[in-house]
């Protein structure tokens, strides 16, 4: 895995861009910029960038039209920027197929860490390693051992389930279709509250203090989020 | 119409028949003025009738007691049936008794009897002499008899106007009122009545009401009264103006100019009305004007009141702008620009400290145009619930989270009980509450103290508490907090807060069911900022979940 990547970011605010371009080149990335959702397709096919970051409010089309338009032909991680209090937004772009969203305005870390997240999934996917460990949390996908400060946790099997996929996609969002779809399958897809009660048990296994959550995050309506380790946090360069 | 003591109670709300609105209510409102429906006066037998009979009594009594006395005391008795006639009845009733007590003296008594021959010349006389004095005695007695009924008309007329204007005073809606006038006119005056109110719209004259309900008026008609709204004066029937038509109009006008025209018509030909009836029907016209003037008034204060409500907000929020929106720009601007200019001379520590400033201000920046556009939102009536089944402390952790640097210089302490119920709550807007009051607590407490942040239940309701270790909020401020714009005045500096914080939480808070109250702690300084939510179909989703694993 090597540290430089091109990024596509498409917006169609001059500022945005410049922040990203200069920020994101400062952290050793090449930085290919489009201000509407022709530009971007085009720049897809010519740059073949590594991860995608799109503005839901293009002048052209909607953001939506070009989320379904990238996943006909590319698998390219896609980062949506979307409006911090527009929740149905971030869910509908996410099961069109972005990989995560980030709500204006945010900061470099923040957008870093989903970068890094995504980029993860896209290049790992692969090669997962098959033990996560983030601070004194460890779980091991193949011997299904769960372990919390070493001491041994014992999962029901849907809880572990539950758990797995978070781990899979550590670091990304998961809406609540998407974990429902996974975990109690495709019938069970609006029964959010299944999944509330089971990521409460998780919580009070899994966390020191449940009331505060450090690994399983909560986006209110949207999904879950597994904390990638501090480690891997951190901005790529 | 008795002077009730409830009445008094009734004249800031009107009475209680206003509450409800049409045809039964205006049934009501007729029962309650307590008048007759339009009768006209008609030839009445029933007087002669009487005259009649007191004059057969006192002609038997008078048979009765000639054996005893004499002829002429006889006759003397005849005048009590004339002055009873006159008392009770009038004079045209008393003339009567007069003749037939002449004639049947005559008949009956003075002999030869059963002729109306005379004898006697004595007692031709005597009769004659009668005859001239009860005419003079039913006379003088019918007139003091008139000037009585007069007298207790007018003292009935004015205790009907007296109580009228009573009426009009508790009444609060024009609709209301113009039908009372005219049904009070109609049912005083026995005539029909129409009120007319100029229409704002079209820039002419329209029906308002009736007695009975009218709904148009002939053209002719229409013309004479735009011809009284428009000169002021009098018009229509038995007036020097437009005289052809069946109706008369007189304006309805006040100190302050016309407020309307009033119509009355009588179906029956003759005299149209007599003085007194005129006088009356001024009399109600200048009663009927000064309660539409001073509904007007009263509507007109009202949107004056909104109005200078509307003002005193805008300003505020102007003032909140400039302030809210202007400092943090101004240390952001300056801050950049010092960047830029001196970037060389910083140290590293220097720039840092540079750096977190305008992040800082430029986050306070962020939240104060979230909570303009949750107030915009809240008061446009765009917010939608988006309502669902929630663990309470999830969402607690979630504010937390975001609040993280906001309260970083705090020591925060969660005690959510444990098995509380789920919550039906939408998300979002219940994370915003709390980190509405999170960020307010930070604000208002001293850094380096505790802020509790507690979940329990509460008998039906789940009760969430922010408390906090500062100042507290004065005791007459604990309602007032919830206002737009209004920050609990510190003694040493204004707050850098918008004044929208609490008032959103409000909004939000009640528009998911729940309430929201502010009080302060009972064992040192500080404030209790506590939210209930309701409690619904706990054991319902428990069950479900549980049967799923």
């Amino acid at each position: 895995m090597t540290n430089a990547y091109t990024v596509l970011v498409v917006d169609d605010e001059p500022p945005i861009r410049r922040f990203l371009r200069v920020s994101l080149g400062a952290a050793g990335h090449r930085v290919v910029t489009a201000d509407d959702a022709a530009g971007a397709l085009a720049a897809l096919a010519s740059e073949k960038p590594d991860v995608v970051i799109l503005d839901l409010g293009l002048p052209d089309r909607s953001g939506f039209e070009v989320i379904a338009e990238i996943r006909k032909h590319s698998p390219v991680p896609i980062i949506v920027l979307s409006a911090r209090s527009d929740e149905r937004s971030k869910v509908e772009a996410l099961d069109l197929g972005a990989d995560d969203y980030i709500g204006k305005p945010f900061g470099m870390a923040e957008l870093m860490a989903r970068l890094r997240a995504a980029l993860r999934h896209a290049f790992q996917a692969q090669g997962e390693l098959p033990v996560f460990v983030s601070g004194d949390l460890s779980v091991d996908l193949v011997r299904r051992h769960v372990t919390h400060g070493g001491r041994e946790i014992k999962l029901s099997p849907k809880e572990f389930e539950l758990l797995r996929h978070l781990v899979a996609h550590a670091g990304k969002v998961l809406t609540h279709r998407q974990l429902l779809r996974e975990v109690w399958g495709p019938a069970q897809v609006e029964e959010v509250q299944y999944l509330r009660v089971f990521i409460r048990g998780l919580r009070q296994k899994l966390e020191p203090d449940p009331t505060r959550p450090t690994h399983i995050l909560t986006e209110l309506g949207v999904g879950y989020r597994l904390q990638l380790p501090p480690e891997q946090r951190a901005p790529m360069s | 119409m008795n002077d009730d003591p409830t009445e008094r109670d009734t004249v800031l709300h009107g009475p209680a028949f206003l509450d409800g609105a049409g045809v039964d209510n205006r049934e009501r409102i007729a029962s309650f003025l307590g008048a007759d429906p339009i009768r006209a006066n008609a030839f009445r037998v029933l007087p002669y009738i009487g005259s009649t009979a007191a004059v057969a009594v006192i002609l038997a009594c008078g048979v009765l007691i000639e054996r005893f006395i004499g002829l002429q005391s006889v006759l003397l008795v005849f005048l009590l049936a004339i002055l009873a006639s006159a008392i009770v009845w009038g004079l045209l009733p008393s003339l009567f008794a007069c003749v037939l007590s002449v004639l049947a003296f005559n008949f009956f008594l003075i002999p030869p009897i059963y002729t109306f021959t005379i004898a006697d010349p004595d007692n031709a006389v005597a009769l004659f002499v009668f005859f001239v004095v009860a005419v003079i005695v039913s006379n003088l007695t019918a007139a003091i008899r008139s000037q009585i009924v007069v007298a207790r008309a007018r003292a009935r007329t004015t205790a009907a106007l007296y109580a009228f204007s009573r009426k009009l005073a508790g009444i609060g809606a024009l609709d209301d009122l113009l039908w009372a006038t005219a049904y009070q006119v109609s049912s005083m005056l026995k005539l029909r009545t129409v009120v007319l109110l100029p229409d704002r719209e079209r820039g002419s004259l329209r029906i308002a009401s009736g007695y009975p309900p009218e709904d148009v008026l002939a053209d002719a008609e229409m013309t004479a009264a735009r011809w009284c709204w428009e000169n002021n004066r009098v018009a229509g029937r038995a007036t020097d103006n437009l005289p052809s038509g069946q109706w008369l109009f007189l304006p309805l006008h006040t100190g302050s100019g016309p407020v309307g025209v009033i119509g009355v018509a009588r179906d029956e030909p003759g005299q149209f009305l007599t003085p007194d009836e005129r006088r009356l029907l001024d009399a109600l016209a200048d009663q009927t004007a000064v309660a539409i003037e001073r509904i007007s008034l009263a509507r007109g204060l009202a949107e004056a009141r909104v109005l200078a409500e509307t003002e005193r907000l805008r300003a505020a929020l102007l003032t909140s702008i400039s302030h809210d929106l202007r400092t943090p720009l101004a240390s952001i601007i300056g801050t950049v620009s010092s960047l830029r200019s001196y970037a060389a001379k910083y140290a590293v520590r220097e720039r840092d400290e540079l750096l977190a400033t305008l992040q800082n201000e430029a986050e306070r920046l962020n939240r104060f145009v979230s909570n303009l556009l949750d107030m915009t939102r809240l008061e446009s009536g765009a917010v939608e619930l988006n309502l669902d089944l929630f663990d309470i402390g999830e969402i607690i952790g979630t504010a937390l989270q975001r609040a993280a640097n906001v309260l970083s210089a705090h020591h925060i302490e969660v005690d959510i009980a444990p098995n509380l119920p789920m919550l039906r709550l939408d998300a979002i807007l219940f994370e915003q509450v709390l980190f509405n009051l999170l960020d307010n607590a930070a604000k208002y407490a001293p850094p380096g103290t505790r802020i509790d942040v507690r979940a329990r239940r509460d008998g039906e309701v789940v009760a969430i508490e922010i408390v906090d270790e500062g100042p507290g909020i004065p005791p007459g401020d604990l309602e007032r907090v919830f206002d737009k714009f209004y920050r609990v005045q510190a003694q040493d500096r204004r707050r850098a807060g918008t004044g929208l914080g609490l008032a959103i939480c409000r909004g939000f808070v009640e528009a998911q069911g729940g309430r929201i109250e502010a009080g302060n702690r009972p064992d040192r300084s500080g404030a209790v900022l506590t939210i209930h939510m309701p409690m619904l179909e706990t054991a319902e989703c428990h069950e479900r979940v549980a049967a799923h694993d």
